[in-house]
């Protein structure tokens, strides 16, 4: 629920499945490109809790000047810094040390299966797994050691490879310490009612290991009964949307398909018949959960 | 009849980090009682919920106690009905009573299902606590005692509630008597008994408004005991409302002032944060107040009317303003599973709160405990909760049972997040 504004260090850092996806090389922004877009943010922050700055685009320990980047949004005000990191970076002696103490408390770690085999496979390097696993519980340490609060959460770019797996993988965030897991859908073709099942047993496990599952990419029509997951229903949406997503009635609160999803997977997510009704309930502050 | 020696265990299971007042006013009434005294020996288990029953039994009995008596709540009454059945298996002599909000209000139910137990005291504990001690040594029969209910044979019998203490300084000070030592972080001061408000899914005012007050002599010396003792650098009230008025606040801002300049603070004070100003958010400070607790609980319409608590928005985040501006955070409340609640509501709820960034959100779930409103009207309000304690609310006619989970772990996952900052 906590809003982040996202600060871009640089592009095609985020991992995701190198089959589904051609994996550009990634690319970084300068320095003084990203401050700017630091004390942008600090400057329209809403109000609220926060300024909360959530660092990605690129992995951020590739990005030479990180720290400055960190010691400046404290600066700016910042009150909670998240990195989107795959953490191999946070295993180096001080490394974790380090982040902590400039100001890091969230750290949002991307898993894309819950065995070395799987995970190393769709992200296509050898020994990320275990190397993301190593730094996770590396920053929680360090944390636990000073005393700070800190917030883990997994990113799990959810397609056609690894949707089977999702429930493995929202367990094994539960395991080493994950307080959350996102399920993001990063295929265009997953056809999203016959995925539905999947997710929604994923967002159930995590809710019998006291792990909160959120979904992002799913439209309402698709999540009967488990619409309490979906991430819309907590963030404000922003960003493009297709067409057809754009002019369905509950485009102000439907995270809607991810863009570019198929016309074949458009299709099928089309809005639910009573579509309007839930626009209206939500319109007059009502409950778009319950009928009548 | 001639009167025998008793040996009483009193034993509490309190939640770690806490220590029972309650047992302490009961020890000290007794213990003053000139019609007990040489004749009664006192013995406390202060415990804590995570000691195995086993382990409790254990040391109760090793003390071979002629009475054993628990202070009984929601939270240790499964722990405590297991420790009866234990101590009752190994030895049939003890007398066990219980007392406390969990089986006063259904006394008679509490005997029918727990045959371990002898008699179980209603209502307000020290006096009927103290008078049952003496017919006890009296061999007398126990439910002739006001306030009591026990067995007659294979019988319940109930008898007439004893009325409320009028003059609660007849009550002696846990503290001042030493029936209750002052440990570091774990002391609680109660001021008044009572609160204004009558909130249904409360028992704090037991259906009733009324206020009863210690003079402020008492409290006075009360503050002093535990704020001198040694190695004592926080405690906190259990009163209800701490600013309960403007005048009674400032007196007793004026009080701990003293202390609070010599480094005391106090935690976790229960506040009406809607009655909040500036004068009474300095009076806080000038009291060492740490942090406050307080609603709004819900924001919800019909909630809250069906809970009886009114709810002003803008007044409660005044209130949480000037507390942030005297540097003491607010702890907000919310309780999922009220009646008229639907899970959109809730959510409402915790975007509100993050909104206001008080500094701290907790939640918890609905417990329909007994003897409460809500406890009454659980069926014409559709709420479905566990019989035996922690009487936790199953499903609402509003928010299904895996809804009311989802929210649980949503919201945990929500704190944390909100709680790692800088």
């Amino acid at each position: 629920m906590l809003k982040f504004a996202n600060i871009v260090l640089g592009e095609f850092g985020a991992p995701r499945c190198a089959r589904c996806h051609r994996i550009d090389a990634e690319t970084l922004r300068d320095a003084p490109i990203v401050l700017e877009s630091v004390l942008e943010a600090a400057s329209a922050w809403p109000g609220g809790p926060g300024l909360n700055l959530s660092f990605g685009g690129a992995e951020p320990f590739h990005h030479p000047a990180l720290f400055e980047l960190l010691d400046a949004s404290v600066k700016a005000g910042a009150s909670r810094i998240r990195l989107e990191s795959d953490a191999h970076a946070l295993v180096a002696p001080g490394i974790a040390e380090r982040a902590l103490h400039s100001g890091v408390r969230h750290l949002r770690f991307p898993l894309l299966g819950s065995t070395a085999e799987l995970h190393d496979s769709l992200i296509g390097a050898r020994g990320s797994f275990e190397s993301t696993l190593a730094g996770v519980k590396s920053f929680s340490a360090v944390a636990q050691q000073n005393g700070a609060a800190v917030h883990v959460t997994t990113r799990v770019p959810v397609c056609r490879h690894n949707l089977h797996d999702t429930a493995g993988i929202v367990t094994l965030s539960t395991k080493i310490g994950a307080k959350a897991v996102l399920l993001t859908i990063d295929d265009c073709d997953l056809d999203l009612r016959q995925a539905a099942p999947w997710l929604e047993a994923a967002c159930d496990t995590g809710v019998v290991y006291a792990t909160w599952v959120e979904v992002e990419g799913v439209p309402y029509g698709c999540a009967h009964g488990w619409e309490l997951h979906l991430a819309s229903l907590y963030h404000t949406v922003e960003g493009e949307k297709t067409d057809t997503c754009r002019e369905c009635p509950l485009a102000e609160v439907c995270s809607g398909a991810m863009p570019g999803a198929s016309a074949r997977v458009l299709a099928t997510c089309a809005p639910p018949p009573d579509a309007a009704h839930i626009a209206g309930r939500i319109a007059r502050g009502l409950n778009p959960l319950q009928a009548g | 009849m001639a009167e025998r020696s008793l040996k009483v265990a009193m034993v509490a299971l309190n939640r770690p980090g806490y220590q029972s007042l309650a047992l302490g006013y009961l020890r000290a009434y007794a213990e003053a009682d000139r019609r007990l005294r040489g004749n009664v020996g006192f013995k406390t288990l202060d415990l804590t919920t995570d000691v195995d029953p086993w382990w409790v039994a254990y040391r109760i009995l090793r003390m071979s106690p002629d009475v054993v008596a628990f202070s009984v709540y929601c939270w240790n009454a499964r722990a405590i009905y297991e420790v009866c059945s234990i101590i009752r298996s190994a030895d049939h002599r003890p007398t066990i009573i219980l007392g406390g909000p969990e089986v006063s209000p259904v006394a008679e139910d509490v005997l029918a299902a727990n045959l371990a137990v002898d008699a179980v005291v209603r209502g307000e504990g020290e006096e009927t606590f103290s008078e049952l001690l003496r017919v006890v040594a009296s061999g007398k029969r126990m439910w002739m005692c006001p306030g009591v209910s026990a067995r007659n044979g294979d019988a319940i019998v109930s008898a007439p509630d004893r009325p409320l203490i009028d003059d609660l300084d007849s009550i002696p000070s846990p503290y001042l008597s030493g029936a209750l030592h002052v440990l570091p972080r774990l002391s609680y001061i109660e001021t008044y008994r009572g609160c204004p408000h009558s909130c249904s899914y409360c028992f704090e005012g037991k259906g009733s408004t009324r206020i009863r007050s210690f003079t402020r002599e008492r409290i006075a010396a009360e503050i002093n005991a535990v704020a001198t003792a040694p190695g004592v650098e926080a405690f906190s009230f259990v009163d209800s409302v701490f600013n309960l008025t403007p005048e009674r606040l400032h007196w007793l801002a004026d009080t701990l002032e003293t202390y609070a300049k010599r480094g005391l603070s106090l935690h976790t004070i229960e506040v009406d944060i809607e009655r909040m100003n500036a004068e009474q958010a300095r009076d806080l400070r000038r009291a060492g107040v740490s942090s406050v607790e307080t609603g709004p609980q819900s924001i919800g319409a019909e909630a809250l009317q069906t809970c009886h608590r009114s709810f002003d928005s803008r007044r409660f985040a005044e209130g949480v303003a000037v507390l942030k501006r005297e540097g003491i955070p607010a702890e907000c409340d919310l309780i999922f599973g009220l009646p008229g609640d639907d899970a959109y509501d809730v959510i409402a709820g915790l975007r509100w709160l993050l909104d206001l960034d008080p500094g701290v959100i907790q939640h918890s779930t609905l417990h329909v405990l007994p003897g409460t409103d809500l406890c009454g009207r659980a069926q014409e309000l559709g709420l479905k909760y566990e019989a035996s304690a922690e009487h936790c609310v199953i499903q609402t006619r509003e928010i299904p049972f895996a809804d009311i989970r989802r929210l649980e772990v949503m919201a945990s996952a929500m704190q944390s997040s909100y709680r790692a900052r800088l």
